[in-house]
């Protein structure tokens, strides 16, 4: 306990950065299985509780793993890039944060009798089960911290990837927990989302990109389905973050259009550069044509679904 | 001069190929695609038009704005004015029906259809049936458009309730039939939407 404390009162901000990632992230990946912590290890009305809780390991596996995992990526990029210190220690604080702001407050509300949350089978084994919850993801915490300082995790990826990729990861959160709760409830039709996506863009900026669509022969179709795509995987608010980013780490994918670039573009200019670079003379471009671009635009598996998707709504085949 | 405008970019899916106008009263009325229309001004609500052809024809509405910001209003009107010509054929007994410059297609036809020459009124609505949600699919070969039927005109006798249309057979109509491999409807709808025969009719059917 000493230790611990000793180690916060010295605390730089260096460490607190990756506690804080690596709690989001931990956060968002069980969003995305609607994991409404801690019910999920007793629940059996939540087909994905009943999955994970049916077996021991996978029980396990699903509640330490992803804190291992996340932590140790994190604090490896951290460590290699900014050098920081006491990775076992961070990771632990990692483990002990994520954990008492979920197990500990069910433990917590238990005790006081709280009504909303659901008791199941025996309240004190119910109790004891987020007792020792909360030491094993502490735990993988500081297991976490320990693999971040081994070399093999991230020897060959550049940093601007690794920056890129934990950016994938936390919008790839955002987007399935998203999806995840639009599907959950009610059906929703991907033609509503995309329909949502295509009307939240501003009557100027579907101005400006006709202009340029115009400008260079491209085909607005296409572009707009573009557009419209990564306005859902990375929507308005997003891309301000990526802005705020943007100040620290120079280059990334900016704007709309998702266009690389060693500093931060907006939305207006993205579009300029990829219709520029990528969509000039396409406007008589056929069916299979549209693909092969796409696919040569962003390879990405979803993009390209949504974006053909995206395509043909707006457009009818014939 | 009246400079004329046609209703377009209403082909996505949340359209259909349609899109509603309000009159004075509020009353909506629906225009379908390459609708002809004058503009007569706009105001921030959005365009006041007069609808040029169709069963609307001579109606003043006001048509919303398809994207609208502070500083920025994109309209769903076009200069680009249906133009073209085409003629059809139906040949009753081989249940095949051809379009020019477009292809042949299964269709079924009712016994009570009798052969001669019909026009293709300019749709006035689109009909809102419970269709079957295969229908809309078009990865299997149907339509957006499938809630807009044309009603066929016969020359020589009364206005009746014969459509052409996409899906199952219904009664003293003549059906197109589904091709899992292509969407059938959307071709004989564009092509259909961009010709006129004049400021009433979209082109001539000729059943033999």
């Amino acid at each position: 306990m000493e230790i611990l404390l000793d180690f916060y009162s010295k605390i730089p901000w260096l460490n607190i950065l990756p506690i804080f990632l690596s709690v989001i992230i931990i956060r968002l990946f069980y969003l995305a299985f609607k994991n409404k912590w801690p019910e999920l290890y007793f629940s059996v009305s939540d087909y994905t509780s009943l999955f994970i809780s049916v077996s021991p390991i996978r029980y396990f596996s699903f509640t330490l793993l992803p804190a291992i995992i996340i932590s140790s990526l994190i604090l490896s990029f951290f460590v290699k890039n900014f050098r920081i210190q006491n990775l076992e220690l961070t990771g632990l604080s990692i483990g002990l944060i994520h954990s008492l702001s979920t197990n500990g407050v069910a433990f917590w509300k238990l005790l006081s009798k709280n009504k909303s949350i659901a008791t199941f089978f025996n309240k004190y084994f119910q109790m004891s089960m987020h007792a020792f919850t909360i030491i094993l993801i502490s735990l993988s915490g500081y297991i976490g911290g320990f693999l971040g300082k081994q070399k093999f995790l991230i020897p060959f990826i550049p940093t601007w990837a690794v920056i890129d990729n934990i950016w994938a990861a936390l919008f790839s959160s955002i987007l399935t927990v998203f999806f995840y709760k639009i599907y959950r409830n009610e059906y929703i039709s991907e033609d509503i989302i995309i329909e949502k996506s295509k009307n939240s863009l501003s009557a100027s900026l579907v101005k400006h990109l006709n202009t340029i669509c115009e400008k260079y022969q491209a085909n607005k179709d296409l572009v707009m389905a573009i557009c419209i795509t990564e306005n859902i995987q990375r929507p308005l608010w997003v891309r301000k973050i990526e802005r705020v980013k943007s100040y620290v780490f120079k280059s990334g994918t900016y704007g709309i259009m998702q266009v690389q670039s060693n500093k931060y573009i907006d939305d207006y200019k993205s579009i300029e550069i990829a219709v520029e670079e990528f969509f000039k003379n396409t406007a008589s471009f056929s069916d299979n044509e549209i693909t092969n671009l796409l696919s040569k635009y962003n390879s990405d598996s979803k993009f390209l679904y949504f974006a053909v998707a995206s395509y043909y709504y707006l457009l009818p085949k014939g | 001069m009246r400079k004329f405008f046609c209703i377009n970019d209403v082909l996505d899916r949340e359209h259909s190929g349609w899109l509603n106008g309000l009159t004075e009263d509020e009353i909506k009325t629906p225009l379908c695609y390459k609708t002809k229309v004058s503009l007569n001004n706009k105001n921030p609500n959005g365009e006041i038009i007069r609808v040029e052809e169709g069963i609307h024809k001579e109606k003043i509405l006001t048509l919303p704005y398809k994207y609208k910001d502070k500083k920025t209003n994109i309209s769903y009107l076009s200069t680009e004015l249906p133009a073209s010509k085409i003629s059809l054929k139906l040949f009753r007994n081989k249940k095949i029906l051809f379009v020019e410059n477009v292809g042949k297609f299964n269709v079924e036809v009712d016994k009570k259809i009798v052969k001669g020459k019909y026009n293709l009124l300019i749709p006035e609505r689109p009909i809102l049936k419970i269709l079957n949600p295969e229908y809309f699919s078009e990865k299997i070969g149907g339509s957006r458009f499938v809630e807009t039927w044309f009603r066929m005109i016969s020359e020589k006798g009364k206005q009746e309730d014969i459509f052409l249309h996409y899906g199952s057979y219904s009664k003293g109509c003549v059906t197109v039939l589904n091709n899992r491999s292509f969407s059938v409807w959307n071709k004989i709808y564009l092509t259909l939407m961009s010709c006129r025969l004049n400021n009433k009719y979209l082109a001539a059917l000729l059943i033999t």
